[in-house]
């Protein structure tokens, strides 16, 4: 980070895993609970946060594709552990959710199983795919007060996209959030 | 986005830039 920032006056943005995600991906032999593992998982997430921003990255982003892939288990305690990696942090900060690679994963479902409950996060932005899903987007008047990071590249596609193809994919969730809230992204990978 | 062909993938972000020129044009912001 230290290299990069003394190379560049842009912004720069830097993702790091979420603990919840790592607390599913894991094998638990030593925490009491999956709960306990995340929790401490964000211990480290939120030292790294701050390492991050005073090494001098503009936004940091927590990648959390198991909240989509256990639901259940992110209502349980993945919103708790995101928000404990999160204490404390005034940097911008994200928090991105997806289907999974493209290249590996080609069939999407039309919704997430778990995104209004990110309202809930103390990130400023939520990152989130769209093309691939073609995502109903009225979900996203869910997150109210957010900036949304609309994921508009089909990377299951190896065709490029023509620009009013990805213009029609973000007017798509404009009927739900505000213009000045939507961040056009690529998407995960 | 690692997993498609360098020129694929430079064709989608370049793609990506033209449409938020466009969305810019014509809703603002920067």
């Amino acid at each position: 980070m230290r290299f990069l920032r003394a190379h560049t006056r842009r912004p720069i943005k830097m993702t790091v895993p979420g603990p919840f995600t790592m607390s599913q991906q894991a094998q638990n032999d030593y925490y009491p609970s999956e709960e306990a593992a995340a929790i401490d998982y964000a211990v480290a997430v939120n030292e790294e946060i701050r390492d991050l921003f005073a090494a001098g990255a503009d936004i940091v982003q927590i990648d959390e594709p198991y909240m989509q892939a256990r639901p259940d288990k992110a209502r349980q305690f993945g919103l708790r552990a995101l928000n404990r990696a999160l204490a404390g942090i005034t940097g911008t900060t994200a928090v991105h959710i997806c289907f999974g690679y493209a290249a590996i994963i080609h069939q999407r479902p039309s919704g997430y199983s778990f995104l209004p409950e990110l309202a809930g996060c103390a990130c400023s932005q939520v990152s989130i795919e769209t093309a691939q899903s073609t995502l109903d987007c009225s979900v996203l008047k869910e997150l109210d007060g957010k900036k949304i990071m609309v994921g508009c590249l089909d990377l299951n596609d190896l065709t490029v996209e023509a620009p009013e193809t990805i213009v029609a994919r973000i007017k798509r969730a404009l009927p739900y959030v505000r213009p000045e809230d939507v961040i056009l992204a690529p998407i995960a990978g | 986005m690692k997993y498609l062909p360098p020129d694929v993938a430079l064709g989608k972000m370049t793609a990506m830039v033209a449409a938020a020129k466009r969305l810019r044009a014509e809703f603002g912001g920067g």
